[in-house]
């Protein structure tokens, strides 16, 4: 069993309270941080480790940090990104409900490094059990002098409040993140200025994913070596996988970096339910690029990923079989990306329900030819064209769904049917 | 200074502007839709694209600022192609109503589809549809299915009248434009919506269904209902005003103006209007030619002038009319007559200035040309008589005749003030409609109203603008400036303007301030006086 990070105390009974948590490291990286490092040193070591952004883009988390400017006259804010929502993920979920104090353990090291007095979490609407928790959590760390006024004796404060999201996908998306924290419609801003800059109520802000400031205190505690330990030369560190879809095991799996998607699948998920057929895998949450089950053979990491033409996004890792109509599974996508697409800027407002209403027809047997066709010239006119990358997120799955499975899409319009023998009982098992 | 190529096209400009304030100056024309320049930037709507040398994605212009050596295609094969696209994402959910839109004609989505869209749309699936028509407010109406949701409506209730009434509810292609509940759009400045609104989603309940907008003539002229002064384009049609609406001055207005002088023209088309000059005869007013009416007030004129001496005459002037017609008043009492009683009438205000966030202000003061009127009524050297003191001396009977120029039949006169008005052995009123002046006149000449009438005024600011005619005067109506040269000339005046212009050109060579304006040069944005 290799060794874990973030869920190596995730079966501690009673991990989420203080005392429990005290008695695992629990806030030694707090100490440490503030007792013995500058601010800068922080930036420096997290930058050593390699630490990239977990919540999908991968972007180098130690040099996110470093561009908040020094001198601004305005107040730094700190916001943790829980607003975990796209379809196929739910690690942050896990990482908040059951270790909570980690979370904010990271989050006290980051904002003192980056000279933060008040961050925020944006919580997820709909989680109500990890609200919970992290409310419990973040009352107990201001009572033991993690958070409030002067903590741990050492000069700096800080204070953690806990904003519970306003239900949409787009509110994930970090500028409009950013608008749905100041009480206005989650619509992503205009960039540049990027969050740095000018973010929270025009300070610069730092953005990071739950599971990205989770690392930090064990990248601390430990050293940027250790951490560098695990997984592959650019893709440092261990890796929470969501395997979910047709597998006998799914489940939040901590793997390092770099592992092969084929041994996520078999050796960990325990293989195909009823030793199906293999089919499609998307790998990173369903705005990455599907895999054919040919294209398996690869390393679990944002380089390897990427080479293959896809992503390694969010981690969540989605697996189809051979019952699964990959028409049906490309209009469930699609529906998601329309119905959650803000809206204020035309090609993913306009072009991203048009495609859901083609998908649908084709899947429904009235697909005609040119379609296809049609889909891909639309992905081309949303493509790196919309304010923010939800439309790009939305046409991913399209785009690779045609490419790599355009028989099957052929085989509806020209039948006028769906020939695929559906098994869609998975939806029943909870 | 940036260095800078637009389709080839070199040219120097300021750091830090934006592509499409530098495609402006260059004079290349980039589609879009959500910028407007006195918004803030919300680059949304993606219209306006382009293709930069060097940058991988296309850049909104709007929003991209200018960098020395910046190559920018805005015709390049990629933008072609992506403007059609995007045009067809605009129509997809679009009802295609032209033939029943108000905006069709100068609608910008209607000229981007034929200038580069495609004739054909590739949309054959159901679309979206919403209630067809809501009423926000007083004057506006709001067409959900037109809307491109560039959200200019919604900037504008934010950042310019500070009011917020606007909102987009839900989400996706299920956004729509809405009032917030319990809320409606009546602010003062809500008919601006109308024309911010690039499609026919704002839409104008005054002007609704009034006429194709290419049947309409348009002229520039000045807003007469506060001393703001907001420049307008009257559009008229079969001499009758269908709607006004702003012109851009950064200088008065901006690209604003307020819902009582948009929608408060109607007194123009009143049924009332006077057509021919009147005469009392016992309690009733007569119409008589106008030859008849000079002669009839040249001989009052002067058998009160012989009877109790030049100074018995008193005369007038009005805020509400133009500096040319106020200063023919002048001519005709101090120069032809020889009186030095020339006064002016100020209503009293009612009322405190308007002033919104983006420093927008209507004016307390409701007259067009008190600046105007009072410069023109200013004798150099000589303290002016006031109304209330021309009042006193009718009352005491030292006046004896009142030449009045009225131009506001809305005016209410305190009763004791029209006790007075009574006692005057010879009233003449100028007015364009009955009023509690006309009421008590021996004599009433017909003028025009703002619409009809050409000359100036000059605003709060000193900026004297220009009026130009929309309308074709009603019967035998005429000016004030050509009434008042005619008497003039009856009672021996050598008096001969054939023009407003002539007039101007007088008034810059006598009142100071004036000095160096010409007519012409006032051109359409106005100058300010010295």
């Amino acid at each position: 069993m290799e060794e874990k990070i973030l869920l190596k105390y995730i079966d501690i009974p009673d991990i989420q309270k203080m005392e429990v948590y005290q008695k695992h490291d629990g806030y030694q990286a707090v100490a440490k941080a503030l007792g013995e490092h500058k601010p800068g040193d922080i930036i420096e070591l997290v930058k050593t480790s390699g630490l990239r952004g977990r919540g999908g883009a991968g972007f180098p988390a130690g040099l996110k940090w470093s561009f908040v400017p020094k001198d601004s006259d305005k107040p730094v804010y700190l916001c943790c990104n829980a607003d975990e929502g796209e379809p196929g993920t739910f690690k942050d979920h896990l990482l908040m409900e059951k270790n909570p104090h980690q979370l904010i353990e990271g989050i006290i090291i980051s904002a003192y490094a980056v000279n933060c007095h008040q961050a925020y979490i944006y919580i997820r609407g709909e989680f109500y059990q990890p609200r919970k928790v992290l409310e419990q959590a973040i009352k107990e760390a201001y009572e033991h002098n993690y958070l409030g006024k002067d903590i741990l004796g050492q000069g700096f404060h800080l204070d953690l409040s806990l904003h519970v999201g306003a239900g949409s996908y787009i509110a994930g998306e970090e500028t409009g993140l950013l608008e749905s924290l100041e009480g206005k419609r989650a619509e992503p801003r205009l960039k540049p200025p990027f969050p740095a800059a000018v973010g929270l109520f025009k300070g610069p802000t730092v953005i990071n994913n739950v599971e990205t400031l989770s690392n930090v205190p064990h990248i601390i505690l430990r050293g940027p070596e250790w951490f560098k330990g695990f997984g592959t030369e650019k893709s440092t560190g261990t890796k929470l996988f969501g395997l979910s879809g047709h597998i006998n095991k799914p489940g939040v799996y901590e793997l390092p970096m770099g592992i092969l998607l084929k041994e996520l699948i078999y050796q960990y998920g325990g293989g195909i339910i009823g030793g199906r057929k293999l089919k499609a895998v998307i790998p990173g949450g369903s705005s990455t690029p599907v895999l054919t089950a040919d294209e398996i053979d690869v390393a679990m990491d944002f380089e390897s990923l990427q080479a293959a033409g896809t992503m390694l996004g969010s981690a969540g890792v989605i697996v189809m079989d051979e019952t699964t109509c990959m028409v049906d599974a490309l209009a469930n996508l699609t529906r998601f990306y329309a119905h959650e697409s803000c809206g204020q800027c035309t090609p993913c407002r306009e072009g991203v329900s048009w495609m859901e209403k083609i998908v649908r027809r084709i899947e429904q047997g009235k697909g005609r030819k040119g379609d296809l066709e049609l889909l891909l010239d639309i992905c081309d006119n949303i493509s790196f064209k919309t304010l923010c990358p939800m439309g790009d997120a939305a046409l991913g799955p399209v785009v690779s769904f045609i490419t790599k499975f355009r028989s099957e899409f052929e085989d509806h319009i020209v039948q006028g049917r769906c020939p695929i023998k559906k098994d869609k009982s998975i939806k029943g098992r909870g | 200074m940036a260095k800078i190529k637009i389709d080839g096209k070199e040219l120097q400009v300021l750091d830090g502007i934006t592509i499409l304030e530098a495609s402006d100056i260059a004079g290349i024309e980039i589609p879009h839709f959500c910028y407007h320049k006195e918004l803030s930037i919300r680059g949304s709507c993606r219209m306006c694209l382009v293709e930069v040398e060097k940058m991988p994605k296309l850049v909104p212009a709007c929003s991209t600022t200018v960098k020395d050596g910046m190559n920018i295609f805005t015709r390049s094969e990629k933008v072609v192609k992506y403007r059609k696209g995007v045009l067809e994402f605009f129509l997809i959910d679009h009802p295609l109503d032209c033939p029943i839109c108000d905006q069709a004609g100068e609608c910008t989505l209607q000229d981007y589809v034929y200038n580069y869209g495609s004739a054909v749309s590739r949309f054959t699936e159901e679309k979206e549809h919403f209630q067809r028509r809501k009423e926000f407010g007083p004057h506006v109406l709001h067409y959900t299915e037109r809307c491109i949701l560039c959200g200019r409506c919604i900037r504008f209730c934010e950042e310019i009248s500070g009011t917020r009434e606007l909102a987009i509810f839900n989400r996706g292609v299920r956004c729509e434009i809405d009032v917030f509940p319990g809320k409606r759009l009546d602010n003062k400045l809500s008919g601006n919506v109308v024309d911010l609104c690039p499609v026919g989603a704002m839409i104008s309940k005054e002007f609704l269904f009034k006429s194709r907008v290419w049947w309409l003539s348009r002229t520039e002229s000045i807003c007469p209902i506060c001393s703001r002064g907001c420049n307008i384009e009257i559009d008229s049609r079969d001499n009758k005003i269908l709607r006004v609406r702003p012109r851009p001055n950064p200088e008065v207005n901006s690209y604003w103006m307020c819902d009582d002088g948009r929608f408060g023209w109607d007194f123009v088309h009143r049924e009332d209007r006077l057509t021919s000059p009147l005469e009392r005869e016992g309690g009733e007013m007569v119409p008589i030619s106008w030859a008849q009416a000079i002669r009839l007030v040249k001989e009052r004129l002067s058998q009160i002038i012989s009877n109790f001496g030049k100074e018995a005459v008193a005369a007038i002037a009005s805020p509400y009319l133009p500096n040319e017609d106020n200063y023919l008043l002048r001519v005709l009492l101090h120069s032809v007559i020889g009186s030095p009683h020339l006064a002016l009438y100020q209503p009293p205000q009612v009322g405190e200035r308007m002033v919104f966030p983006s420093g927008f202000t209507i004016e307390a003061d409701k007259t067009p040309n008190l600046s105007g009127a009072r410069d023109m009524t200013t004798t150099e050297g000589k303290e002016p008589i006031s109304y209330r003191e021309v009042l006193r001396r009718v009352a005491s009977g030292e006046i004896r005749a009142l030449y009045f120029l009225g131009g506001a039949p809305k005016i209410s006169l305190p009763v004791e003030e029209r006790e007075t008005l009574k006692k005057a052995d010879f009233l003449v009123v100028h007015d364009y409609a009955p009023s509690e002046l006309t009421e008590w006149a021996e004599v009433v000449l017909p003028s025009l109203t703002f619409a009809e009438r050409e000359g100036t005024f000059t605003n709060f600011q000193g900026r004297a603008q220009q009026l130009k005619p929309a309308l074709l005067p009603p019967g035998e109506a005429k000016p004030d400036w050509e009434i008042l040269q005619e008497i003039g000339r009856a009672m021996g005046g050598e008096v001969s303007y054939p023009s407003v212009e002539k007039v101007f050109e007088e008034v810059a060579g006598t009142i100071s301030g004036y000095k160096g304006l010409s007519y012409k040069g006032l051109g359409s944005q106005g100058k300010a006086k010295g």
